[in-house]
């Protein structure tokens, strides 16, 4: 009796095996090609600014036809751009520079812009999490401040820096890069804050820290995930403004983002693939800082210090 | 080793009063739980203590020197908090280090070796050192948060309801760990607790506390058989008192305890005995209503005239849910509560 029912199983499982498959084969198709479709959207242009890095003039944006890949590579794009073989292209519009001081300026006004919204934002997110500084209202405050587009005030800040020597400055740029990603600082590292339990700050006082000890030796360590989470995205977004840099820079700050929109020339219009290989190159750096803190930005967002 | 005194301490929050008047001696060396429910007031009076909270109005002193304006990190006392609040981003060793590292002069590295050593052993977490704190188990967390605190070897400890977070099994574990450590160290331990077991069982003193006041300060056995006032009385012991309104009680009160007010009669579950109800001892007749078999006694649930009673009882009589059954008072053991005042009358 009990051996019987072995084969009867592996008939009745087979059969209920084939009665389902046609809907599963469907659904499985469906879903690959809405997979296909969403990688595809975001994928092609992606694919397409590769591509064209490599592609020589003459295939960049010829009329009635379309490279959708270079039939010639060549690196002449990237060389160009970081000035390795000027004298090869006496078309080159007449700019006198390569691309590298404006990436210089972009990491230098990026980078410290991006420091010192972290500078002041943290210090002003712990104030507000853990001591309610400034009141109820102070973290709606400091969020209108990106409440309306920055076009709206951009005029009136050109005045002001140009008054004030600011204008076409690193140093004017700094200071607009860390006002406009401050609000962003302090209402994302006040929520992680507040995920730190109190205690932790109060047990390193008890035993001996001081309220500044406590935060750089108990709460900040605790809270280094947010706090990468926060530096990438704060970069991020210093890092690919165009509108402020536009307006605010021209020769002595002109950042990478404002030299990539200026390059073409009269000769080719759009220079697509040295904008190509600009755009290669401005990928890096959030690249390789994103990968060097991946580490935090895993890990740092879930706290084992209590028991809730 | 310090002898804590707490004169008219007050903390309010706004209009909220957290503590009101505390006065309060907790001798040297000695174990002292400070027991209540949640929101009496328990927690500000430790954080004052601690200095994490500073008083409204009082002092706080330690072996007579005023503390109030002084800081946390300077009063030597160690907290241990309800939620361990260790440092997950360091490994064990840098936890139990922490207190002597951010001391001034900071030990030297042999220094701190040995006494992170020493207090590993007696906290248990000598194996674990190098483990990262994240990664422990709440129970080797506990033991973490307790050994941090110890490090420093504060004349006061303080504990906030530390294992209120373990399993039954480890909190029975630590306390046991927790007496013997004190035994040991014979530091003056302070110990907030809302679980009248915990603080019985472990204390030299209960302070009892409610609404901010403290209801009354003593040894277990004095919280337990003399209870000031009806919270108390009511608050402490594992199956609840029972009170009566006192002319339901057909048993001759002391003279001074009627004197033309009304009182109610308290008496706990382990006084009063189940008998026949046509036994001479019946004082009262009673149904059961629900009977709670506890293994090695049964708490049996009666009703006299809509008046619920607990009874202990031993297993071997063990009544039926309807039976009529007599209800004897262990006469000596009777407590009377003014009903306006709720204290006790003697």
């Amino acid at each position: 009796m009990a051996t019987v029912p072995a084969t009867a199983r592996v008939t009745a499982g087979s059969a209920a095996v084939v009665r389902r498959s046609p809907l599963r084969l469907l659904k499985r198709i469906a879903r690959w090609l809405a997979i296909l479709l969403m990688a595809g959207t975001f994928g092609f242009p992606l694919y397409w600014t590769v591509t064209m890095s490599f592609k020589p003039q003459d295939e960049w944006n010829p009329p009635g036809k379309i490279f959708w890949f270079p039939h010639q590579p060549t690196v002449s794009n990237f060389t160009d751009i970081l000035g390795i073989a000027h004298a090869s292209n006496i078309f080159f519009s007449g700019r006198s520079r390569s691309a590298l001081t404006p990436i210089y300026h972009s990491l230098i006004a990026a980078g410290s812009g991006t420091a010192l919204a972290l500078l002041v934002g943290v210090f002003a997110a712990y104030g507000i999490a853990r001591f309610r500084a400034g009141g109820r209202l102070l973290p709606f405050q400091i969020l209108q401040l990106r409440m309306f587009p920055p076009i709206a005030i951009i005029i009136p800040l050109l005045f002001m820096w140009v008054y004030l020597g600011l204008w076409d400055t690193l140093q004017g740029l700094i200071i607009l890069y860390a006002a406009v990603t401050f609000p962003f600082v302090v209402w994302l590292m006040r929520s992680f804050f507040q995920e730190v339990p109190r205690e932790i700050s109060e047990a390193a006082i008890v035993d001996g820290c001081t309220h500044w000890g406590a935060f750089f030796k108990a709460v900040l360590p605790q809270a280094k995930g947010g706090l990468a989470a926060t530096a990438l995205f704060v970069f991020i977004l210093n890092w690919s403004d165009f509108l402020i840099a536009l307006v605010m820079s021209q020769d002595h700050s002109q950042t990478a983002p404002v030299y990539l929109q200026a390059l073409q020339s009269g000769s080719s219009g759009q220079e697509y693939g040295k904008q190509a290989a600009l755009a290669m190159i401005l990928i890096m750096p959030p690249a390789i800082f994103g990968l060097s803190i991946q580490r935090y930005l895993v890990r740092g967002l879930t706290f084992g210090a209590i028991k809730r | 080793m310090a002898e804590i005194r707490l004169e008219q301490l007050t903390k309010d929050f706004g209009s909220l009063v957290a503590v009101r008047d505390l006065q309060l001696t907790v001798p040297d060396g000695s174990f002292t739980a400070l027991l209540g429910p949640s929101g009496c007031g328990k927690t500000t009076t430790m954080n004052m203590i601690s200095g994490l909270e500073r008083p409204t109005t009082g002092e706080i002193y330690f072996d007579d020197r005023a503390m109030s304006r002084v800081d946390p990190g300077r009063r030597n006392v160690g907290f241990v908090f309800q939620n361990y609040a260790i440092f997950t981003h360091m490994r064990v060793y840098d936890n139990l280090a922490f207190g002597l590292r951010v001391r001034k002069p900071r030990p030297d590295k042999a220094e701190t070796d040995r006494e992170v050593q020493r207090v590993a052993e007696i906290v248990g977490v000598a194996g674990i050192l190098e483990r990262k704190a994240g990664r422990l188990s709440v129970n080797d967390m506990q033991k973490v948060a307790l050994g941090r605190s110890m490090i420093v070897s504060p004349a006061i400890f303080l504990l906030d309801e530390p294992f209120s977070n373990l399993d039954a099994a480890f909190r029975a574990y630590m306390r046991a760990e927790l007496k013997r450590i004190q035994s040991e160290v014979g530091q003056t331990m302070v110990y907030v607790t809302h679980d009248q077991v915990e603080a019985m069982s472990m204390a030299d003193q209960i302070a009892v506390m409610n609404l901010g006041v403290l209801q009354q300060f003593g040894t277990p056995q004095e919280i337990y058989n003399s209870p000031t006032n009806r919270f108390v009385a009511g608050f402490v012991g594992s199956t609840q008192m029972n009170f009566l309104p006192a002319q339901e009680v057909p048993i001759e009160l002391p003279a001074q305890a009627r004197n033309g007010r009304s009182v109610t009669v308290g008496v706990r579950p382990e006084n009063l005995s189940l008998v026949a109800p046509d036994s001479a001892d019946a004082t009262l007749k009673a149904k059961v209503n629900l009977v709670e078999p506890l293994g090695a006694k049964d708490v049996v649930h009666v009703t006299i005239d809509h008046q619920d009673l607990r009874v202990i009882a031993t297993p071997g009589l063990r009544p039926r849910i309807g039976d009529q059954v007599g209800i004897a008072f262990d006469r000596q053991r009777l407590l009377v509560f003014d009903d306006e005042t709720g204290e006790a009358v003697r």
